[in-house]
């Protein structure tokens, strides 16, 4: 009787809401936090929209073509997909650290280059992805059991296996930067090349390396679209639609810093959410309204955001966005 | 391998750039399409053949050539500022609105005239346009938000905004006259004198793109040939340098920013401050000659006329003590293209010496000092030749700035770069030699 009652509870928008927040919130985590850490590096890369759309395409291609357990392909896939975007930020982290090409323009470059009129569409066009249904997806984990309890079940313990490795990465990323010797020098690199150059660190590696863990996160990030939120692939940019934008304009309001990204990627994902989640419940307001509310609240929050950032400088690496080299400043 | 900044560009690299760019991704596509089991060379035949050889392909590359050519010059435009305004999509669909508003507004009041409707479509579509690049704008300006991401992210917001409307039903936008437009939605039909004009017969040039073209020309003209584009470009390569130009030396006080806002006397707050033997900005220069002690007056090169024309002209300006009006100035600067567009190119030399001397590191948030320096050393050198006797000079001097001031350990000597030596054709006679 209990039991039925708590379910009803869970049946509620808000909880529905709340549950599906986490579950678009899970993509933006990972584009953020692989941008988290090519910023960190001092390295912009606006190519994140692209690598995801790639990483999704990719990652939706490896469930067709390998066969297996539900969980190895799917593994598998992820880790395809994360090959890819790291394969597209090589190219970024190439043009931008080795011939220290303007970030800024690289990036956008990126975008459109593997985005949804360039190597995704045209690299699903081709192996036919968009005509065959999804033979493998996340399906949700009940971990301990716990899925009927009253708001947090649904929210915390019945999501998917991607949801709960975020949560992991997200805890990783955070003592990667704050407490271990290479994420000090990561620190460095972002803050300080020359002085990290003087002290033996070795800026090009660093941003290389960091460069492409940012690409695979958003490989990743982008699978999480087309393995589990909306499993399939369609052409053009409407599988991802944005997310990768949000996901850069989330490491600025998270400051750089990896808890913050969690916080912002879920409220975010709710504004993604919102749309679907009142359409199910019957309630009518203007689709068009409720569907861009994530795009015009980015805009509202990078402003908010910026304005403190304005007085005091929060957490931006210094060196963001410049190429270094060694005997320039 | 080490790669270094180029100081300067040989001309033809602004031409060899694009090409090269263009012959190497069709290389790089004529290798992903061999792998992928196309024959690249009827690849490229089809492409040709539909965008450029066809029956109508030139006609129909003009049409769909004529939004990405405003748009394209949208983006320049906020390039030339470094400012990277990427939401020219969203700006394209507040166009569409707005010229599409304005189109049916007036079929609604029967206008007939063509003409009316296209101007009328321009400057709403325009005006829309701008407004919705405004909100970035301000955004920049004035909360320091980044522009590459508030621009985009209102592309997406434009995009619902165009689908709302032609789709709700409420929508001023959306024909709801016949059954079939009721379920599937679709816009009003424009009205036929609001169809754009276009010209030829076998080729069929669109009106909207010879409008391109002449604006793609004034934009030209706008950021190349005007003090206008001189200043973007100063401000682009360091705000702080162009900030220091516009305060001008601190004891002018709210008197003086009072009376350059009124656009008098426009020389003066430099005349006293960068070097009181430069009258600045009227076209000469007080020469002092260290070792004669004597002091004459200098023509700059570019006087108008010859023989008599010629003589009068530097009479005129050697005429002890007379103070030129801004217009005569122009006028004796004759047709010397930096100094007759630059009228007050002083400013420029002085704020280079300034900038020089307050942040010589170029370390801070100042990155661009260096670059805007450098531009205005170029600029110094065509308006003051007699300031820079030795042209090479200054832009050596400016590679030499360049180079890090760290700690000088034995390990970097090895990598201290060369000084750029000017030519020795700059240098008196008998040295090097």
């Amino acid at each position: 009787m209990s039991a039925g009652m708590l379910a009803s509870i869970n049946d509620d928008l808000e909880v529905v809401v709340l549950a599906q927040a986490v579950l678009y919130g899970t993509p933006l985590l990972f584009a953020a936090l692989g941008e988290l850490l090519a910023e960190r590096s001092g390295v912009l890369n606006l190519g994140v929209e692209g690598m995801m759309l790639f990483g999704a395409a990719v990652g939706y291609w490896a469930t067709l073509r390998v066969h297996g357990s539900d969980a190895s392909v799917l593994v598998l896939a992820v880790g395809a997909a994360g090959l890819a975007g790291a394969a597209m930020a090589a190219i970024h982290a190439f043009l931008t650290v080795t011939l220290r090409a303007s970030q800024i323009v690289s990036g956008l470059a990126l975008t459109i280059f593997a985005g949804g009129l360039g190597l995704s569409a045209y690299f699903g066009n081709e192996l036919h992805l968009a005509d065959h249904p999804a033979s493998h997806e996340f399906g949700s984990i009940d971990v301990f059991g716990l899925k009927d309890v009253a708001v947090l079940g649904p929210v915390l313990f019945n999501q998917s296996a991607l949801v709960y490795a975020s949560w992991v990465l997200t805890l990783a990323v955070g003592l990667y930067l704050a407490r271990t010797r290479w994420g000090l020098n990561v620190r460095a690199v972002g803050e300080a090349p020359a002085s990290a150059d003087a002290m033996g660190i070795n800026v090009t590696l660093y941003r290389y390396v960091h460069v492409l863990l940012g690409g695979a996160l958003a490989g990743v990030g982008g699978a999480c679209y087309s393995l589990l939120i909306t499993p399939g692939w369609v052409a053009g940019d409407t599988l991802v639609n944005g997310a990768g934008w949000i996901a850069i304009a989330l490491v600025i309001f998270a400051f750089w810093r990896a808890e913050l990204c969690l916080v912002g990627a879920y409220l975010f994902g709710g504004l993604s959410a919102l749309p679907f989640a009142l359409q199910a419940h019957g309630v009518t307001v203007t689709p068009e309204l409720l569907q861009s509310l994530p795009y015009a609240m980015t805009v509202v929050v990078l402003v908010l955001v910026s304005t403190a950032f304005a007085k005091r400088r929060l957490g931006a690496p210094a060196a963001l966005g410049r190429p270094y080299a060694r005997e320039e400043r | 391998m080490r790669l270094e900044r180029r100081l300067e560009q040989p001309w033809w690299l602004g031409l060899a750039i694009p090409v090269g760019s263009l012959a190497v991704a069709f290389g790089i596509m004529a290798i992903v399409l061999a792998a992928t089991g196309h024959d690249p060379g009827h690849t490229y035949r089809t492409v040709v053949d539909a965008g450029f050889t066809g029956n109508g392909a030139l006609s129909a590359t003009f049409l769909s050539a004529t939004p990405i050519l405003f748009t394209g010059l949208a983006a320049a435009a906020a390039f030339r500022m470094q400012l990277f305004n990427i939401g020219a999509e969203g700006q394209l669909y507040l166009g569409a609105v707005g010229g599409s508003w304005i189109a049916l507004q007036l079929g609604d009041r029967g206008a007939g005239s063509t003409f009316v409707y296209v101007v009328a479509m321009c400057a709403a579509a325009a005006a829309l346009g701008a407004a919705w690049a405004l909100i970035p704008g301000v955004l920049r300006a004035f909360a320091h938000t980044n522009e590459i991401i508030t621009s985009l992210m209102l592309n997406y917001v434009a995009a619902y905004l165009i689908t709302y409307v032609i789709f709700d039903s409420s929508s001023y936008w959306r024909d709801i006259s016949t059954l079939q437009a009721r379920s599937f939605p679709q816009g009003k039909p424009m009205p036929d004198a609001s169809e754009w004009p276009t010209f030829g017969t076998s080729v069929v040039v669109p009106l909207g793109f010879l409008v391109g073209l002449a604006a793609a020309f004034v934009l030209w003209v706008l950021y190349s040939r005007t003090r206008f584009g001189f200043e973007v470009s100063v401000i682009a390569d360091s705000p702080r340098a162009a900030r220091d130009a516009a305060q001008g030396p601190r004891r002018d006080g709210p008197l003086g920013r009072a009376r350059r806002a009124r656009g008098r006397q426009p020389d003066r707050r430099f005349h006293a401050h960068a070097r009181p033997d430069r009258t600045a900005g009227s076209g000469v220069r007080l020469h002092r000659d260290r070792r004669r002690g004597a002091r004459s007056l200098q023509p700059l090169r570019g006087l108008r006329g010859r023989g008599a024309n010629r003589r009068a002209a530097e009479r005129r300006v050697h005429a002890p003590g007379r103070r030129l009006s801004l217009r005569s100035r122009r006028r004796h600067a004759g047709s010397h293209p930096v100094l007759r567009t630059w009228g007050r190119g002083s400013e420029s030399i002085s704020l280079a010496h300034r900038a020089a001397h307050e942040n010589p590191g170029g370390n801070g948030p100042g990155a661009g000092d260096m670059n805007a320096r450098l531009r205005l050393a170029f600029a110094g050198e065509t308006m003051f030749p007699h300031a820079f006797p030795r042209p090479g000079f200054a832009r050596a001097n400016s590679g030499l700035a360049q180079t890090q001031r760290g700690p000088l350990l034995l390990e970097n000597v090895g990598n201290l770069p060369v000084p750029h030596t000017p030519s020795l054709a700059h240098w008196p006679s008998g040295v090097g030699q």
